[in-house]
């Protein structure tokens, strides 16, 4: 399979008035297209500025990175990257429908070719087709999430990247959450980069889970959960395989 | 916890309240002996808007003239130059603070200079009106059009946004609530501001005319025209309400 993303000696941080700050290091991670990868670590390590380098908001400090085999920027010209932020990042004055359709709206001149989703199946598909003429201020945050996610679909990306996208929210909306994006994922075929907090979603939705480390931020390790796992990437939630993985999990966060 | 109002007493005890008001100083001031000339009683100012009619309407329409055209030029200035303000730190730093100078002068200090420059026509009234709700427009606006989070800037950039699309599609509209916030303050005071402008120099308008009647010991043409100006203030102020809720349909 094709490389979605591939790194070699990536250091990544943000430029300081002070200096570079390295926050990662020396990363080398490849990533197949049509992956699902989650990505646990303490506060602090770098998981956003990792998505953020990917994303082309933020230039790498050193080192190589390809994203699907072409610059982080040209990809997201293309809008074959999405991002979903940890807080919705709904427009409040935007309809449910006006904020899955921003991107009909901005960045076209980049974008070069036509988008032929249509905003009411994707409505439908996330389960929101009646609430499209709510505001965001009239759903809850599991709603609100869903709409985000659906903005992220609108462009077909290639590559979605979700930081945190449901951090905010209760266990059980949460689980019903995760099911559905797993739906999503396997329909769409695109390679999603998933930043949990939680071990038990690391565990559940990630075929391989890349677990870094902080001070200094590292690489950990990477656990390949493939084998524990159907054909379509499920795994029920209390199947012994999955309860060890977390368990292993546990551990390398607690190693020094 | 008491129950809230039924909705039409929310609206009857205000009125009866000022009604209760008037009646008490319909009676009081004359038993307390205050000659008319001095306070007038409500029926002596209810009989101007009968009787004098056409003074009032001629001191309205050029008040009512000025503060208009006083909102909209100060506010649209303020608009304007919050935008390069914020798209230009350079010339924020080398202008703000003057900016800033400027409005610590008071407006009574102003307004004569500005009937100096501008001589006796309506010009110099709407310039202090509009000079008096630059400012918190200004503010307001700059803080607005700074009000956009992180990760709306990341989002935009993500969908590869433009300068323009960034200022029309994320930071105005995120601008609006602060925006209104002062266009309301800006109602009231732009008529404050032709108000002020007409006492300095005119023989036009319900400042003129609030000071002839002062000096004439026409209590009751005094108080007439007070009730016309906060009633223009509440107008305007209303006006301002109507656009918003219309412009910010979320909330
Ligand atoms: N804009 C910035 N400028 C400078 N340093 C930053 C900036 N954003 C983050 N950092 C620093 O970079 C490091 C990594 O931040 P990052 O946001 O990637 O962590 P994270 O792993 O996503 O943490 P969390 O789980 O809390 O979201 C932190 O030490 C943080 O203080
Ligand atoms: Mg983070």
């Amino acid at each position: 399979m094709a490389e979605a993303i591939r790194a070699r000696g990536l250091e990544i941080g943000y430029e300081l008035e002070t200096g570079p700050l390295s926050v990662l290091g020396s990363l080398d991670l490849t990533i197949a297209e049509g992956e699902f990868l989650t990505i646990l670590g303490p506060s602090g390590c770098g998981k956003s500025t990792l998505l953020r380098v990917i994303a082309d908001l933020l230039e790498p400090l050193g080192g190589a990175l390809q994203v699907l085999g072409e610059t982080p920027a040209a990809v997201r010209a293309r809008r074959d990257v999405a991002f979903v932020f940890q807080d919705s990042t709904l427009l409040p004055w935007r309809t449910v429908r006006g904020n899955v359709e921003l991107p009909l709206l901005v960045g076209r001149r980049s974008l070069g070719r036509q988008i032929t989703t249509s905003v009411d199946e994707l409505l439908a598909l996330v389960g929101l087709a009646e609430l499209a003429n709510r505001f965001p201020h009239q759903l809850s945050g599991g709603q609100r999430q869903r709409v985000a996610i659906a903005r992220a679909l609108l462009c077909n990306p290639r590559i979605l990247l979700m930081d945190e996208p449901f951090g905010a929210l209760d266990e059980m909306t949460r689980d019903r959450l995760n099911d559905e994006l797993l739906r999503l994922w396997r329909r769409t075929g695109a390679t999603i980069l998933f930043v949990t907090h939680s071990i038990m979603e690391a565990a559940y939705m990630g075929q391989r889970v890349l677990v870094l480390g902080a001070n200094p931020g590292r690489v950990k390790t990477i656990l390949d959960l493939r084998l524990s796992k159907d054909a379509t990437g499920h795994c029920p939630r209390e199947a012994p395989a999955l309860v060890e993985a977390m368990g292993r999990l546990r551990q390398e966060l607690a190693r020094e | 916890m008491s129950k809230p109002f039924a909705r039409r007493w929310r609206l009857v005890l205000p009125l009866a309240g000022a009604a209760s008001i008037l009646l008490f100083w319909q009676f009081l001031i004359p038993a307390a002996g205050v000659p008319p000339y001095i306070v007038p009683t409500p029926a002596r100012v209810a009989a101007v808007f009968a009787h004098d009619w056409s003074l009032l309407w001629g001191g309205f329409v050029p008040t009512l003239l000025e503060s208009i055209a006083g909102f909209a030029l100060g506010n649209s200035v303020a608009v304007l130059l919050a935008v390069l303000f914020v798209y230009n730190r350079r010339f924020e730093a080398a202008y703000f603070p003057v900016v800033l100078f400027f409005n610590t002068i008071p407006v009574l200090a102003l307004a004569p200079v500005i009937i100096l420059i501008f001589g006796l026509g309506m010009l110099p009234k709407i310039i202090i009106a509009a000079v008096i709700c630059f400012f918190p427009t200004l503010v307001n606006m700059i803080r607005g059009l700074q009000a956009v989070s992180t990760s709306e800037l990341e989002l935009f950039r993500v969908l590869s946004a433009t300068r323009a699309e960034v200022f029309w599609r994320l930071r105005l509209p995120r601008a609006m609530p602060y925006l209104f916030a002062s266009l309301r303050i800006a109602s009231a005071t732009a008529v404050i501001g032709a108000v002020v402008g007409e006492w300095i120099g005119s023989d036009k308008g319900l400042g003129a005319l609030i000071i002839q009647s002062t000096f004439n010991y026409q209590s009751d043409r005094l108080y007439a025209a007070i009730v016309v100006s906060s009633s223009l203030a509440i107008a305007l102020f209303l006006i301002v309400v109507a656009v918003e809720s219309r412009v910010i349909r979320y909330r």
